[in-house]
């Protein structure tokens, strides 16, 4: 559905929203960032998966059950499950998932960055796709394998050429569909940031 | 002169490669499972273990950071929490790594150096670990953390020897440089 938004309006936005995600320390409005964070992954094309996000979000809770603080809900031998824990280890694991979505969100191999630094990253980037092309053979020599891969690499005649082939600018093609999508999202966290600074001063 | 450009033409070269070869392995490190959360097994450090013998040690460290970025472009977590883990992991290995390097020199295997760059990246992630995320709870994952990157830097630490024993790619690298940081 979004899949054509460019990788520099992905960028921005990413940048725009971290600080409106960062400065939230209402628990509900932080969770609506990490699902909207998700949903926009899964829109522009990025794969989900729910367990390892479920499995950091019970080891970062499991990691915070100790000091003990509030209201007991129950006990595990010598251990007391708190409220007030449990509110300070989701709060830690919701940010740390959110803000591995919306930088997954922001950040793209696509993306390309301007100057000779931009030109260096390309350089990286066409090497590893080069890389990825190495189909390792487990039953012969791993060493042998990676050593032909990198001659075979520095050989290619087109290797000269990485780098300079590129327009090193951001050169984003703006249209309507992409502005509409840059100003929805920044409204959005924007806007919840102001409910949560209003909530927070009741 | 000539000398001077034609080496630093070689290693504008070799430098993204090389920094090409960290992101990829980082990528299968990436799909192996780990039985400790942040834990890493450190395959992406035989890359730079490799530039210790061509690089100077301000070289190493330029290839260290565009591992780090490389890494969190490929990954996306540039702006997360997990980009500091990897930040202040890579950082402590990649210097520890340069110094033991440096100061032992043809006196130290591969392995000795992999141990050392394992050892001073988790004591790092388990501080930022600490501090960031787990709290106390970072200092019970500790002796967990440390022993299983420990064996896993030794098996890295083997490749690395390895490679550096037999790679013909390495040799044209190191007539290039003539040994000149080695």
């Amino acid at each position: 559905m979004l899949k054509n938004i460019e990788p520099g309006i992905c960028f921005f936005t990413g940048i725009a929203i971290f600080f409106p995600f960062l400065f939230t320390n209402n628990l509900i409005i932080r969770f609506v960032f990490v699902v909207i964070a998700v949903i926009i992954n899964i829109l522009t094309g990025r794969k989900f998966h729910i367990l390892p996000n479920i499995l950091l979000l019970l080891a970062i809770m499991i990691a915070n059950i100790y000091p003990p603080d509030g209201k007991v809900y129950f006990e595990i031998g010598h251990f007391y499950i708190t409220q007030g824990a449990i509110f300070f280890g989701l709060k830690k694991s919701l940010l740390l998932i959110g803000s591995v979505y919306i930088s997954r969100f922001s950040i793209r191999k696509e993306l390309v960055f301007p100057g000779k630094t931009g030109a260096l990253f390309y350089k990286i980037f066409f090497y590893f796709e080069k890389l990825t092309e190495l189909n390792l053979k487990f039953k012969k020599n791993i060493i042998e394998q990676i050593d032909q891969k990198l001659i075979e690499i520095e050989k290619s005649t087109s290797l000269n050429d990485a780098g300079k082939t590129k327009n090193h600018s951001f050169n984003i093609k703006l249209d309507f569909k992409q502005i509409l999508f840059f100003v929805i999202i920044n409204t959005i966290f924007w806007g919840l940031l102001l409910i949560n600074i209003n909530l927070w001063r009741r | 002169m000539k000398k001077l450009i034609h080496s630093l033409t070689k290693t504008r070269e070799t430098l993204p490669l090389l920094a090409a070869s960290c992101i990829f392995l980082s990528m299968i490190e990436y799909i192996i499972p780990k039985p400790i959360i942040f834990m890493r097994y450190g395959i992406a450090n035989i890359p730079i273990m490799i530039s210790l013998k061509i690089f100077s040690p301000g070289m190493t460290m330029v290839l260290v950071l565009l591992k780090i970025i490389g890494q969190g472009i490929i990954t996306g977590t540039i702006f997360s929490y997990i980009f500091l883990f990897s930040l202040s992991g890579s950082l402590a290995s990649g210097l520890a790594m340069i110094f033991i390097y440096r100061i032992c020199k043809d006196k130290i295997s591969m392995i000795g150096v992999s141990v050392t760059g394992a050892f001073a990246s988790n004591i790092i992630q388990l501080t930022v670990a600490k501090y960031l995320i787990f709290g106390k709870a970072a200092i019970i994952m500790g002796p967990a953390i440390i022993l299983i990157g420990t064996i896993t830097s030794v098996i890295v630490g083997v490749f690395a020897q390895l490679f550096i024993l037999k790679s013909q790619w390495l040799k044209t690298k190191l007539s290039d440089s003539k040994g000149q940081y080695a």
